[in-house]
């Protein structure tokens, strides 16, 4: 940044020296700067989420331009929040009408959280290590052995005194820094270019997670930070012809992303191996489960993308105009494989050597192609008719291998040997779609009310490989605008689609496995020859669906200087397709083959929005203005689930009296309404209290959103007995508490004139923000810290089993509630 | 599937030559949008403007008045105040001939030089019922950039788009109302070939734009995500961690019913109610490059 400062003001000082000659150079420009003092009582890092607000000097804005008048030749700079995170700058020169030259460079913040502890040391390269373990040789917490339940609860007593110890402060929060070069060139009239370079550059960390172990509830999960050491450099060039019948564009752009950090590698930090083994082992009669000493993941891997268009816009007859559009897209990426697992468990086999992978690289490309077709006309006077197609096309040519599924770097029971389960034999899908859309819209200018009446209609097909359904749907669109009076204007608009799914076919994720009929046995967790979504689900992205859309806005002018503007915003989707039901097993030759589902659609149901807006402004005098504004936002969802023992597809009677029960029982669905609201309300006046010289300007903004959501069925009640169940349960769930978010906001600015170019200023921000979230709290009814610790969660059901635990960096990461007063006092000086 | 695209392509492309061929030419004729123009001529000299409308001096600061001044290529922007507000030699010649032309007759003159580039289908968008006059202050320059009615240009947008900024209010938020990013990031008010007028051809080429790490493509891809990051996440805000739609598990439970842990807000572990739910995880979810990534925990 200094450097691209330095440079800036080294380009302007000719510039700035010849403006002493003010016949031939113009000159003018502006800086505003000043001290400011900031007090946070809490959480500073969410009142300087995205923005770097300090004690100190501060050089809030700084503007400088000069034009040699004779040549036309300029230079300018353009500067907010100087030296800081949030930093802004544009750095400019060229030749009016000819060419320009842009340097830009754009800092934003992300800031997370800076209360974040951890247990780890960060190594480099993407390792996190702990300098002990908690307990160096076994550990304990499976198999869910009545016998065992003193000792796991010692080890979580264990865990948190560890933990006690070992924490320690972590940044977490990004930096991005984006800064490019763009060059425009119009050696011709009507012929123009542009040559864009951009280097966009991101580190810092994130909240990420570690688990170890091989499938729920045999998980070790940590909460802990993901580096982030990402650059992103990009290449656009344009060239435009414009004549005045037509207009063309041609645009290729690449971009190249890179990741210093290949891999995650984290250490289970329970244990360290017994003898040396690469892994550890629970006791008891339920069986052993290793666990690997490190967990390792494959980060965002390298990638480019180049994408090539060009569009053409050419008027013709009839005061009609044809714009089209046809572009190519590829991404492509071919990282370097990990092995499946970062242990030898595999023993022979070798699942931690790349050799037995099926390829190592991998080898993954997405085309894209569009067409675009637009045609507006007006056949007649007050008549406008638009005519389009679209085409859009990912055609994914990944290649498809058979892969194993090593799970979390773990082994389950019985599988000593490092053998794997039918389960664990899984294809990669290459997952492709296109669409096309086309349709008609007209307008018609009425002669009377200055009312224009609108109708359209649109048709959307959507073809997708490896999903459910593919889609079709006819939207039909109406709109009225009008004007009856200089005062009054008044816009209305309804959408009305009706999407159907085609044949959907809820058996779809089998394709994903490789295994045939002798691999499965008898095994009744059989994902491809009974099912893996429960045969009522229905996606809301590919299933039938009913929208209706409606929008209406009036702005009343009613006094000179007064002007209210209302809108109500409505959106509906309904997913429910009614009576699902289906037989599953039919023709299996099992005896259950003949159980019917329950029927009723699982899933999104039904998702509705309503947004309500009120806005005013009002100018009594010329020294005087008032705004206000109201708005709303409800947010409604309502979904259905199904619990249901995955363990018992294939003979769903032999649970039928177990609360972890069969899949065609009724009673063992729930409901969950989510009610979200949001409502913001902002006053704001400014007052000149001498013409001229002295101003005030103040504005309250209030912001307030909840999220609730009603819970019923299996969780709260017993889906055997109906009862309520309690919240120590396993299984107990219950309308949590309310989600709720309040932010107040004050600003207040004093300015004076002391002359035609020097103001100087007083500004106070207040800004206070509280938020209770029970998914962000250490103790609920559903979970709990450990001996008080909150860096260490178990659930209420204190269960056995290490799914239970969760090692994480602290409550509220991301958002915590503060209270916030900024004062600062400003010099703005104009030349 | 290929096929067919390239066969509709070529089709496409004939007629667009054949279009080529009766092309017409659309500078504004000013007497047929305004008869009162008719017989007007191009005065040609600015200062002849300046000596009565003493009140549009701020208009000098403005990237047309600089452009004009001192960088007109052709007789258009030589005319300099005429080049929008057309001939005005009979209004010279009697001051009380205001030639008023309505926006919709000014969009006509802003069309004359900003028809190409990112302007090429403004006649087919969404905002082409509105006029240009409604989001730019050509005769003032109140912004840093495109001569916006307001120095920020949210609120240009949220004047009409209200609702929006109701949205961006909420505690999970784009950059916007921080003002390091703008609704020109994502979206070409003045047409596209996307959907809201997105930039990109799709929500999801938008979002990859600055999220180029979730490009991928990856081997396991999520194909939800794929197809579209809005059955997710809502771009504008939430009251949901990571601008999500539906609080944590409860919108991975919008599709999945697998049985056992995966269909339930709670099943006897912390980590479905707690953080980010079943991300705790399954913590690739946009996409897994891992041999063992079938189910997004690596």
């Amino acid at each position: 940044m200094k450097r691209f400062f330095a440079a800036a003001l080294i380009l302007l000082a000719p510039v700035m020296v010849q403006a002493q000659d003010g016949e031939r150079v113009q000159t003018s420009g502006s800086i505003t700067m000043g001290v400011q003092q900031v007090e946070i009582n809490n959480n500073a890092d969410k009142f300087n989420e995205y923005r770097d607000i300090r004690d100190g000097f501060y050089l809030y804005d700084l503007t400088l331009e000069a034009i040699d008048t004779p040549s036309g030749h300029f230079i300018d700079f353009q500067g907010q929040n100087i030296s800081r995170d949030d930093q802004e700058l544009r750095f400019g020169l060229g030749s009016f009408g000819t060419w320009r030259l842009d340097l830009e460079q754009n800092k934003i913040p992300h800031n997370i959280s800076n209360r974040a502890l951890t247990p780890y040391i960060y190594q480099g390269n993407g390792q996190f290590t702990v300098p002990t373990p908690i307990l160096p040789g076994n550990i304990f917490g499976y198999p869910n052995n009545a016998a065992d339940r003193n000792i796991v609860l010692a080890t979580d007593e264990a865990t948190a005194d560890w933990l006690e110890t070992h924490l320690r402060h972590t940044d977490l929060g990004t930096q991005r820094n984006r800064t490019s070069a763009s060059l425009a060139v119009r050696p011709l009239d009507g012929l123009k270019f542009r040559l864009t370079y951009a280097d966009d550059r991101k580190d810092g960390s994130k909240i990420t997670y570690g688990p170890i172990g091989n499938r729920p509830p045999n998980i070790l999960d940590i909460q802990f930070t993901e580096p982030i050491d990402y650059t992103t450099r990009e290449v656009k060039f344009e060239a435009e012809y414009n004549r005045a019948n037509y207009q063309t564009l041609f645009s290729y752009f690449f971009s190249n992303f890179a990741n210093d950090n290949d891999t995650l590698q984290w250490q289970n930090i329970w244990g360290t191996p017994a003898n040396d083994l690469s892994y550890i082992v629970g006791t008891g009669t339920g069986g052993t489960h290793r666990l690997a000493t490190f967990g390792q993941r494959a980060l965002a891997p390298d990638n480019n993308y180049h994408n090539v268009s060009l569009s053409a816009g050419i008027d013709l007859p009839m005061a009609s105009r044809l714009g089209a559009t046809a572009a190519y897209g590829k991404m492509k990426q071919d990282k370097v494989l990990l092995p499946y697992s970062s242990s030898d468990f595999g023993g022979t086999l070798g699942f931690n050597d790349t050799a037995t992978l099926p390829r190592l690289n991998a080898d993954a490309e997405i085309d894209t192609k569009l067409f675009n077709l637009d045609y507006t006309i007006k056949p007649i006077d007050r008549l406008n008719l638009r005519a389009f197609y679209r085409y859009y096309d990912l055609d994914n040519k990944t290649t498809e291998s058979n892969w194993h599924y090593v799970t979390s770097d773990a082994m389950p029971a019985g599988h000593a040997t490092g053998g794997t389960t039918y389960k664990n034999k899984r294809t990669n899908l290459a997952y492709a779609y296109n669409t096309q859309n086309y349709g008609l819209d007209a307008t018609y200018r009425l002669a009377f009310l200055r009312t224009t009446l609108g109708l359209g209609y649109e048709r959307e097909e959507i073809d997708r490989d490896y999903r459910e359904a593919d889609t079709e749907e006819n939207i039909l669109k109406a709109s009225i605008s009008m004007r009856p009076a200089d005062w009054l204007a008044i816009r209305a608009r309804y959408l009305y689609g009706d999407r159907e799914a085609d044949n959907y076919n809820n058996n779809v994720t089998a394709l994903s496995y490789w295994y045939v009929p002798a691999d499965v046995g008898t095994d009744n967790d059989n994902p491809k020859f009974t099912f893996a979504n429960h045969p009522d689900t229905r996606k809301f992205d590919v299933s039938d669906r009913e929208r209706n859309q409606f929008d209406i806005s009036a702005t009343v002018m009613p006094l000179q200087g007064l002007d209210l503007t209302a809108s109500y915003v409505y959106r509906k989707d309904d997913f429910d397709m009614g009576d699902v039901s289906s037989q599953p097993l039919l023709g299996s030759g099992l005896a259950d083959a003949e159980r019917v589902t329950p029927g009723d659609q699982l899933g999104l149901l039904e998702m509705k929005v309503e947004r309500y807006a009120l806005d005013g402004a009002y100018a009594p005098t010329e020294r005087l203005t008032l705004t206000a504004f109201f708005s709303r936002d409800e947010l409604e969802q309502r979904q259905r689930g199904l619990e249901f023992n995955e363990n018992n597809k294939q003979n769903p009677s032999a649970v039928d009296t177990a609360e972890l029960g069969n899949w065609d029982r009724p009673t063992a669905q729930w409901i969950a309404k989510t009610d979200d609201r949001t409502n913001t309300f902002g006053i704001g006046t400014g007052y000149q209290i001498i013409p001229g010289k002295l101003n005030f300007v103040t504005d309250y903004t209030y912001a307030q959103g909840k999220v609730d959501i009603e819970y019923s069925g299996y969780g709260a009640v017993s889906s055997l007995t109906g009862l309520p169940v309690a919240d120590t349960n396993q299984f107990g769930f219950r309308t949590p508490p309310t989600t709720k978010h309040n932010q107040y906001t004050i600003n207040a600015s004093l300015e004076y004139q002391l002359v035609r170019n020097l103001i100087f200023g007083l500004h106070y921000l207040f800004d206070r923000y509280k938020i209770d979230d029970w998914m962000q709290e250490a103790d609920t009814p559903w979970f709990e810290s450990v001996a008080g610790n909150e860096y260490l969660l178990r659930d209420t059901s204190q269960s056995h089993q290490w799914g239970n635990r969760l090692v994480n960096m602290g409550s509220y990461l991301g958002g915590g509630s503060y209270e916030a007063h900024v004062g600062y006092a400003t010099m703005t000086y104009k030349f | 599937m290929k096929a067919r695209f390239w066969t509709r392509s070529c089709l496409m492309i004939a007629a667009l030559a054949l279009t080529v061929g009766v092309a017409q030419a659309r500078e504004v004729q000013w007497d047929s949008l305004n008869p009162a123009f008719r017989g007007a001529t191009f005065v040609n000299d600015p200062q002849v403007c300046l000596g009565c409308h003493e009140d549009v001096h701020p208009y000098v600061e403005t990237a047309h008045a600089k452009a004009f001044q001192y960088g007109a290529k052709n007789a258009l922007e030589r005319s300099d105040c005429e080049s929008c507000h057309g001939p005005r030699s009979k209004h010279v010649e009697d001051p009380t001939a205001e030639l008023a032309m309505t926006s919709g007759q000014y969009e006509a003159a802003c069309l004359q030089c900003h028809q190409g580039g990112a302007r090429m289908y403004w006649q087919s968008s969404a905002h082409a019922a509105v006029s240009c006059s409604a989001c730019h202050s050509v005769m003032e320059k109140k912004s840093d950039k495109a001569l916006l009615s307001a120095a920020d240009e949210s609120a240009v947008c949220y004047s009409c788009h209200a609702d929006v900024r109701a949205q961006m209010a909420k505690p999970y938020h784009h950059p916007v109302r921080e003002g390091k990013m703008n609704c020109s990031d994502c979206h070409n008010v003045h047409g596209s070939v996307g959907k809201s007028l997105l930039k990109g051809a799709t929500i999801n080429e938008t979002c990859y734009s600055c999220h180029q790490e979730k490009r991928g493509p990856f081997v396991w891809e999520h194909a939800p995500v794929r197809e579209n990051c809005a059955n997710c996440h809502d771009a504008h805000g939430s009251n949901n961690r990571d601008m999500i739609n539906a609080k944590a598990s409860f919108l991975c439970l919008q599709c999945h019913t697998y049985g056992g842990h995966i269909n339930l807000p709670r099943y006897n572990r912390t980590s479905n109610q707690h953080g980010q739910g079943c991300v705790n995880c399954h913590v690739t979810q946009h996409g897994s490059n891992h041999p063992s990534g079938a189910k997004f925990t690596r």
